[in-house]
């Protein structure tokens, strides 16, 4: 099987999010996604004129729900805590997914998950089937990197 | 997809269809000139998936190709063996192949489609955009592979590997989307 690294897409311009309720500041700085709160909302600075990406990197990864549905076509049952996205009269659901956790240089990939957190980085392993949906779907904000073959 | 991206693949669809024909003839007079070599580095590269994995049964075959490819300018494909279990087969044979005779015009190809854009005041095309339009535009080289493949099947059959290679009763060779829409080319 192989494996994908996904990263911010260095051409499109950093969306800037931040959460509404300030005390949630010092548990995304502590990576601590299991604390946060569901329907937790967040304001987006400005929208661009391609629209939201269907991954946010910062200042926590989050997914949009066609990024979120595709993962569920793998791993049905992934916890995932669905926060609020605000501009104006905009909103919009995404999805904080509580995936397992690996280290890309240590750890073996196994055949039980496509999707996997990278330890102490706002970045996401995903294995090519997944990948491949994702692209089907046009899902975008981006880029992918081959880290294992 | 989102109207921006609808918006320029529209835009772009009567130049694309001009460029084919003139990419496609280029395409052609290249295989002419070096089909042999081109054959005999196809059949090389084919010969390393049925030679993978060699104790087991195979069902199907696979020639496919990958969106991941075309976002990461490879412009690989997948070609995969799979046992009856076809694609939850947990230990498939797979390689990835290229085609570079055919895609050698692609890039430029892109480059000259998304110039063509009516620029707009202060319009800038972001890389999801140009990925729309090499999607689409990727349609017309998924034709000319699948050809290809076609043309150059019978001769793929021939190889001693595949000859030797153990295989079902219900074998078939399937061509086109990884996990998604495929043409039954062989059965």
């Amino acid at each position: 099987m192989e494996w994908f690294l996904l990263q911010p897409d260095p051409q499109l311009p950093l969306v800037r999010i931040y959460p509404q309720d300030m005390n949630l500041i010092s548990v995304i700085f502590s990576k601590e996604k299991e604390k946060i709160p569901e329907r937790s909302a967040f304001q987006v600075k400005e929208v661009p004129v391609y629209g939201i990406p269907d991954i946010l990197f910062s200042p926590i990864l989050m997914v949009s729900e066609l990024f979120y549905k595709s993962v569920q076509i793998y791993h049905p049952y992934v916890k995932a805590k669905p926060v609020i996205l605000r501009h104006d009269v905009l909103l919009l659901v995404y999805y904080i997914l509580l995936l397992p956790d690996i280290d890309i240089k240590k750890d073996d990939f196994d055949l039980l998950h496509h999707a996997y957190d990278v330890t102490a980085q706002e970045r996401m392993i995903v294995s090519l089937d997944l990948a491949e949906s994702l692209l089907r779907r046009g899902a975008f904000g981006f880029h992918m990197e081959e880290v294992r073959r | 997809m989102s109207d921006r991206r609808e918006l320029f693949v529209e835009q772009i669809k009567n130049a694309a269809e001009e460029r084919i024909t003139e990419s496609k003839r280029k395409i052609e007079a290249d295989f002419r000139k070096n089909r042999e070599e081109i054959n005999h580095a196809v059949q090389k590269q084919t010969e390393r998936l049925f030679l993978q994995i060699t104790d087991k049964e195979w069902t199907y075959w696979e020639i496919c190709y990958l969106h991941s490819g075309l976002l990461m300018k490879t412009h690989e494909y997948r070609m995969s063996l799979y046992n009856s279990l076809h694609m939850i087969d947990p230990e498939p044979a797979s390689i990835r192949v290229s085609f570079d005779f055919i895609y050698q015009y692609f890039e430029e190809d892109v480059e000259y489609l998304t110039q063509i854009i009516p620029k707009k005041k202060m319009q800038k095309i972001y890389s999801h955009e140009v990925t729309a339009i090499r999607e689409y535009y990727n349609k017309y080289y998924i034709g000319i592979v699948s050809k290809y493949i076609k043309d150059t099947l019978p001769e793929l059959l021939k190889l001693e590997a595949f000859r030797s290679m153990k295989k079902t009763d219900e074998f078939m060779i399937f061509f086109g989307e990884y996990m998604g829409r495929q043409e039954l080319l062989w059965k």
